[in-house]
């Protein structure tokens, strides 16, 4: 009977929901810490199901499925933020506009280098391209241009993870650091998690990465496709 | 939480704070701002395929919404309330695509090191340039401002 209920598209539906909401709360209880978001913590409730019960991913795609068809109005619904952070940084807009660009783009860049000398899979070349922009902007974009849609948002939450647990620190060093440049920085490299250490920091911190990760999010999406 | 602030929505709930009433209206609002969410989605998709251009549907839908955002100056309030709805529960959204890395064991025994090694040295040059851009442009603007 059991065997008959992990075949259900509802019973992996239900829980997804369940590891999210358990997700959730155990954020909540660590005080919001940004090494363990609750898409990590959910998404390791699930893989380890998964395995447990040896149920193909196949399966657990028809339920899951119904999750990730809100990715797509979730992305056009970006528009609105990105026109209120457009409208706030009107007068340094072009200075911005090139630091997001082209900070986005080296680190991409070297990324891909590097993947391309170190392992030399041209898919995963491909995938690693999409590094640097939030999770649904990534995979469409992975799925866009034939990267792996489940590695790209794996890579997405490592560097965003890895990312707001080192730039804050890695800013100061170099004394480069400012609630602009700082935020910005971690909107650019580790957009989402990036966004929440931003909240951390400071208001002004928080505005400045939201705005650069949604920047940078629009830019490589229609940027990226064409160049790979 | 980490995903819904990404997204800027903390920003924009600021300044649509009269919305948060909640009333039966608002759920309409709500389906109204999904259904137009959607349209531009589709709308999006058609475009793609139609001129077979690389860009995913999905950002085509938002770069034509965006214009028509920036034609009205004003964003929609039922797009907006559904977008700031929605944008909450994107973590929820991720964790089914997210769990398809369980098929890709393969990469991830073979190289996975390598690969967190590439993600965290490629950080490194990537906010150290963005911060140093930031530095001469606010450095170049203020001496302009000065003269």
């Amino acid at each position: 009977m059991l065997a008959n209920i992990l075949q259900q598209p509802t019973t992996w539906l239900t829980i997804t929901l369940g590891a999210y909401l358990l997700g959730l709360k155990l954020y909540q209880g660590l005080n919001q810490a940004s090494w363990l978001p609750p898409v990590l913590s959910g998404f390791l409730i699930v893989t380890s199901l998964l395995w447990v019960t040896d149920t193909p991913y196949a399966v657990y795609e028809q339920g899951g499925q119904l999750l990730s068809f809100f990715l797509g109005p979730v992305v056009v619904g970006l528009a609105v933020p990105l026109f209120y952070h457009a409208h706030k940084m009107k007068k340094q807009f072009i200075t911005i506009l090139v630091a997001i660009t082209v900070g986005s783009l080296t680190t991409v860049g070297i990324a891909i280098a590097l993947t391309h000398y170190w392992i030399g899979i041209d898919i995963i070349t491909t995938t690693m391209a999409s590094k640097s922009v939030t999770t649904p902007v990534a995979v469409a974009i992975a799925e866009q241009t034939g990267g792996i849609s489940a590695l790209a948002a794996a890579f997405v939450m490592t560097t965003g993870i890895i990312g707001a647990a080192i730039i804050p620190q890695l800013l100061k060093i170099f004394r480069l650091d400012s609630p602009q440049a700082t935020g910005i920085s971690l909107g650019v490299c580790a957009h989402a998690v990036g966004t929440s250490r931003a909240i951390e920091l400071g208001q002004e911190y928080a505005a400045y990465s939201a705005m650069a990760m949604t920047v940078t999010a629009g830019l490589h999406a229609l940027l990226l496709p064409w160049l790979l | 939480m980490v995903d819904t602030l990404d997204l800027g929505s903390s920003a924009v709930r600021c300044e649509s704070s009269s919305l948060s009433f909640r009333t039966k209206i608002k759920n309409e609002n709500m389906l109204a701002g999904l259904f137009a969410l959607l349209v531009f989605l589709i709308l999006g998709e058609a475009i793609q395929s139609w001129i077979a251009i690389p860009v995913p549907g999905s950002i085509i839908g938002m770069a034509l919404l965006l214009i028509v955002i920036i034609s009205r100056n004003k964003s929609p309030k039922n797009i907006e309330i559904a977008a700031n709805k929605l944008a909450p529960l994107l973590p929820l959204f991720i964790i089914p695509i997210s769990a398809g890395l369980i098929t890709q064991a393969d990469i991830i025994q073979q190289h996975g090191f390598k690969l967190l090694a590439i993600l965290t040295i490629s950080l490194i040059p990537g906010a150290l340039v963005t911060a140093l851009i930031l530095k001469m442009g606010n450095r170049l603007a203020n001496k302009s401002s000065n003269k």
